[in-house]
């Protein structure tokens, strides 16, 4: 098979992996087109996680030993889709704009990830160095004396990308690192849709889609969603844990818990502050649920101990810290010195630069306005998401060595891809362009 | 005003730095977002003033409300500007990197000559073999660059000159005699 149909397969086999998984989930209570998004974030940790397990145990890593054991999966394509309509009768012409305009801006980020290779210097160091080691070693090389050391470059980040990149490799069969990166544009495809359908359950047509361009729009999103970082890819998984956990909140269905639950674990399978966004998602669950129910307290803990727990007790194992190999943030004399320093610095980049285009005043405004009305309802949960979100990174910024990095202008507005479409979920949740309020929806429409 | 248009629609270059930061237009020394905020601010404000003269009564909401769509309507002209800078980006990468090979399309990355050099290493020295790399300023991206390139075949860098098979140059002003091969930017040689 030509190498254009292989890069296909190397994204499509996660993705069903995925989606059947999500089908078993979610039979028919969610559209095709969103299980398929789902899907694609779940499969491919899944995937990554047994290719993890395959270095543990010595299995090296081959297209058909990694895809064999998901046949077993088959059964659940009863749950599948039967049909798979689309149709765009009854679309408004400003709705059909909106389409088109997003749908622009996809095609721009296809066609710049699939244009030029790998180059940047985290892409390389973080990801794609070790990423392709492990498709020639066909395997994470465990053994600390093997030059090839976890595939070198930063070891202790978790090997999700690196693996994913891989695997994309192993199925082509070589080191394509143009290929490769359309598991980016799709992980961006994959945000927009879940967003897009999770705003579709309260608000009509044309604003969701209003606010998916908007989330199209923000500028560093686009430019990320082109290169191999990892930042907007945690972002993704994130804003999904959070956008089912308040569907937990609001319908009380485990199933929505359980979907909340992988993918907040998978940030901290994806890069090491992935940890904190799953501690976010798991304590303001906790401050929902307490001690109430203790198979949903079992559900939200599972996937740490599947996803998170294996690679932290690896890295201590082989002795590696948590944070940059040069300076961890556990160095107890560095944790509480206020570097106000940094406060010009970030409030420039955020407010004066073109990362966001208008997103953090509008969130501020946004805020002003309409505290009260999201502190009333259950979207006080998405608030605290975001907020905790925010916090972690200004202590980081503000009380730990990563002030310098601020003034370097090495983090800032990368971490901000992390948790920004939370804030803009919340805003398109709650603000209504009519003054008047808007009538309830129910799940059926939003298919 | 001729100076405000040159600058509004003066593409943003993309650099290694965009992935931490866009900066956006910049006129006359302060950055758009300046110049919108003040724009909202005063719009809001004769809104007020025109809703205190027609005594309607002050609805905190709506002001809120109105606040947000003039802050949508701006963000979404911005994209305008965006919009134009992608173009201009998809047209220079099609330039740059269409129709070519995948060695030709990693030679056409940033770092001139890079590519060309790791391939000349990878030609002149056997696996394995242990090499000493001299790199322009020292510089850590093109060493990781270069382990990038070279993995897994030719993995074995050493620090130490007597610990090296082989020696090769990056970007650097000096060349030894004997050499094995050369690029315009670089060169290997046997120890």
């Amino acid at each position: 098979m030509g190498g254009k149909k292989m890069m296909i397969l190397a994204v499509l086999l996660p993705t069903v992996i995925g989606y059947l998984i999500v089908c078993a989930v979610y039979k028919q209570s969610i559209s095709f087109i969103e299980k398929v998004a789902l899907g694609f974030l779940i499969g491919t940790s899944f995937m990554t996680l047994q290719m993890f397990v395959y270095s543990l145990v010595g299995i090296k890593f081959g297209m058909l030993w990694i895809s064999l054991p998901w046949f077993l999966l088959l059964p659940l394509i009863i749950f599948a889709d039967r049909k798979i309509s689309f149709s765009f009768n009854g679309w408004k012409q400003i709705e059909l704009l909106l389409l088109l305009l997003v749908s622009m801006k996809v095609i721009y980020v296809f066609f710049e990830a699939l244009i030029k290779p790998v180059f940047g210097y985290d892409a390389i160091w973080n990801f794609s160095l070790r990423a392709k080691i492990f498709f020639f070693e066909k395997m994470i090389p465990f053994v600390k004396l093997n030059p090839y050391f976890l595939g070198d470059g930063m070891k202790n980040y978790p090997p999700h990308l690196p693996l994913l990149e891989a695997w994309t490799y192993i199925t082509m069969n070589t080191w394509d690192d143009v290929k490769m990166k359309i598991i980016f544009p799709l992980y961006f495809c994959s945000l927009l849709i879940i967003f897009y359908k999770a705003l579709l359950r309260e608000k009509n047509r044309a604003h969701s889609l209003f606010f998916t361009f908007l989330l199209s729009s923000f500028p560093l999103l686009t430019y990320h969603a082109t290169i191999e970082y990892a930042d907007f890819i945690v972002g993704t998984y994130f804003l999904g844990a959070v956008i089912y956990l308040y569907e937990f909140f609001k319908e009380g269905k485990t199933k929505h818990l359980f979907i909340s639950a992988l993918l907040a674990a998978s940030c901290g399978w994806i890069k090491e502050e992935g940890l904190v966004f799953y501690f976010i998602c798991f304590f303001v669950f906790f401050a929902y649920n307490k001690f109430k129910n203790l198979k949903n307290l079992g559900i939200y803990l599972i996937p740490f101990f599947v996803f998170i727990f294996p690679w932290t007790l690896t890295k201590k194992v082989l002795g590696l810290e948590l944070g940059n190999t040069h300076e961890t943030i556990f160095k107890f004399e560095k944790l509480f010195n206020f570097h106000q320093e940094a406060i010009w610095k970030i409030a420039y980049k955020t407010f004066l630069t073109d990362n966001w285009h208008l997103f953090p005043i509008t969130m501020i405004v946004f805020l002003v306005f309409y505290y009260r009305n999201v502190i009333a309802t259950k979207k006080r949960y998405i608030l605290a998401c975001f907020v905790l979100a925010w916090l972690f990174f200004i202590y980081l910024y503000l009380f730990t060595y990563n002030w310098e990095n601020i003034m370097n202008d090495i983090i800032l507005s990368r971490n901000y891809l992390t948790y920004f479409p939370i804030g803009l979920f919340l805003m398109a949740l709650t603000f209504s362009f009519s003054s008047f309020a808007p009538k309830n929806r129910t799940e059926k429409y939003a298919k | 005003m001729l100076n405000f248009g040159d600058e509004f629609f003066a593409v943003e270059q993309m650099t290694a730095r965009m992935v931490n930061n866009i900066n956006g237009v910049v006129i006359d020394g302060l950055s758009l977002n300046v110049y919108i905020y003040v724009i909202i601010f005063f719009l809001v404000i004769s809104w007020l003033l025109f809703e205190f003269y027609k005594k309607i009564p002050f609805d905190f909401m709506d002001l809120g409300r109105k606040t947000l769509i003039l802050m949508f309507v701006f963000w979404s002209l911005m994209e305008i500007k965006s919009t134009l800078n992608y173009i201009s980006y998809a047209q220079d990468d099609f330039r740059l990197f269409s129709y070519k090979t995948l060695d030709q399309k990693r030679m056409e990355t940033p770092t001139e000559g890079l590519y060309k050099f790791a391939k000349l290493v990878e030609e002149k020295t056997p696996k394995e073999a242990k090499i000493k790399f001299f790199i322009l300023n020292n510089d850590d991206f093109i060493k990781i660059k270069l382990k990038y390139y070279l993995a897994p075949t030719h993995f074995n860098q050493v620090e130490s000159l007597e610990a090296a098979e082989y020696i090769a140059g990056y970007g650097v002003n000096f060349m030894p005699k004997n050499i094995l091969g050369a690029t315009p930017y670089g060169w290997v040689a046997k120890r």
